[in-house]
């Protein structure tokens, strides 16, 4: 028997050698195998979804810190330009305040110098009308009735207001 | 060529034997501590014939088809590639009485083929239906006489599967063995150093390329027969 011979028990082998290594291959090997190599692909696909997904949340997170520093800028800018605006207010209250106080003051002191003014008339008429009754009683050196008197008073006080 | 019913080989059985368990031990300590991070060694050399051979059977065959035909597929092509080289290794024993390719001798690549006939026409009864397999049979391109072109075609394939395995295998085999067998010619040492390695190369080349061979077409005769549009 030689290379070329065909012997049926050498056939069957050759094929059983085929299939049963198939089997054992299919249950040892390629079982293993397979399930790796699918497990790999779904970890895979798992992670690219992940990561889009991660993308995704950091793409809102973004624009939302966007918004907020936006907000937080207009914010400011609100309240620098109320702040603005109120202590322009408060300084205007100040000045008007002080104008004000000023020109009660100023009032203030003209009141007390026309008031002063007003007694220091008043003070002097009494004297000036003590002075004219002195002068007069001793100019005519003789009792004036007081009826006399107060009607020369009057006189004399009518005379001194036109003076004035 | 003698046929006979009773005759065996043990060589091409034995180290038929020695192929299978040599892929087995290959695909074991590649699943060995299998990992589903980044593969490495034997695991990434089987993932990428496994999915070399997806892809092939992929482009070919039925979807439903398309799992077990590849594992079937691959397997063949890794049994016959180790079987081819079994008989071109340089080590001690190897060329002698008892350690030649199994696919050296005919009875095997021919029970293969033979095989392979038999699991064809059955994918063609599965996938088409016993009367699409009659009619293609049968009817195509003609009516009834159809069959004879039939015949001629589905005979010739096992024959030629067989046949150019073998051929090929055994020729490797038997030109190697012829460089050696010259030293004693002027020269023989430059002879079985220059022509000897220069066919070992060729050799183990074929070794390849006929495993391929056998096992692509394996896959593309049962994809034909299975797909039902032809």
């Amino acid at each position: 028997m030689s290379s070329t011979s065909l012997t049926l028990g050498n056939m069957i082998a050759g094929v059983l050698q085929w299939v049963i290594l198939l089997a054992l291959m299919r249950l040892y090997v390629y079982k293993p195998l397979l399930a790796a190599m699918q497990k790999r692909r779904d970890n895979i696909a798992k992670q690219i979804t992940e990561a889009d997904s991660l993308r995704e949340q950091a793409e809102k997170l973004r624009q939302e810190q966007e918004t907020l520093l936006k907000q937080a800028h207009d914010d400011a800018k609100l309240l620098i330009a109320q702040a603005r605006r109120e202590g322009e207010e408060e300084a205007r209250k100040i000045v008007d305040q002080a104008q004000r106080e000023a020109s009660y003051r100023q009032r203030a002191a003209l009141e007390e110098i026309q008031h002063e003014r007003d007694e220091a008339l008043k003070m002097i008429r009494a004297e000036v009308a003590d002075l004219v009754l002195m002068a007069t009683g001793k100019l005519l050196e003789r009792n004036i009735d007081e009826k006399d008197q107060e009607r020369y008073l009057d006189q004399i006080l009518e005379d001194a207001g036109q003076l004035q | 060529m003698i046929f006979s019913l009773t005759g065996f080989q043990w060589p091409p059985f034995i180290t038929g034997l020695l192929a299978m368990v040599v892929v087995l031990i290959f695909g074991l300590v590649a699943v060995r501590n299998v990992s589903t991070a980044v593969p490495s060694g034997a695991q990434n050399v089987l993932e990428s014939a496994v999915e070399t051979f997806q892809d092939l059977v992929g482009q070919m065959a039925p979807k439903e088809l398309a799992p077990n035909l590849t594992l079937l597929s691959l397997t063949l092509f890794l049994l016959l590639v180790v079987a081819n080289v079994l008989g071109l290794l340089p080590l001690p024993g190897v060329g002698t009485r008892w350690i030649h390719s199994p696919t050296a001798f005919l009875s095997m690549p021919a029970g293969l083929a033979i095989a392979i006939f038999l699991l064809i026409q059955w994918s063609g009864i599965k996938y088409k239906g016993l009367g699409g397999f009659l009619v293609g049979w049968f009817w195509k391109p003609i009516p009834v006489f159809g069959v004879v072109v039939n015949a001629l075609e589905q005979l010739v394939m096992p024959v030629s599967l067989a046949f150019r395995l073998f051929g090929n295998i055994l020729a490797g085999e038997l030109v190697l063995r012829m460089t050696t067998n010259v030293p004693h010619a002027p020269a023989g040492w430059l002879v079985v150093i220059l022509v000897g390695t220069l066919w070992l190369v060729f050799s183990l080349v074929i070794s390849l390329i006929q495993a391929l061979i056998f096992t692509i077409l394996t896959v593309a005769y049962m994809s034909i027969q299975a797909s039902t549009d032809h």
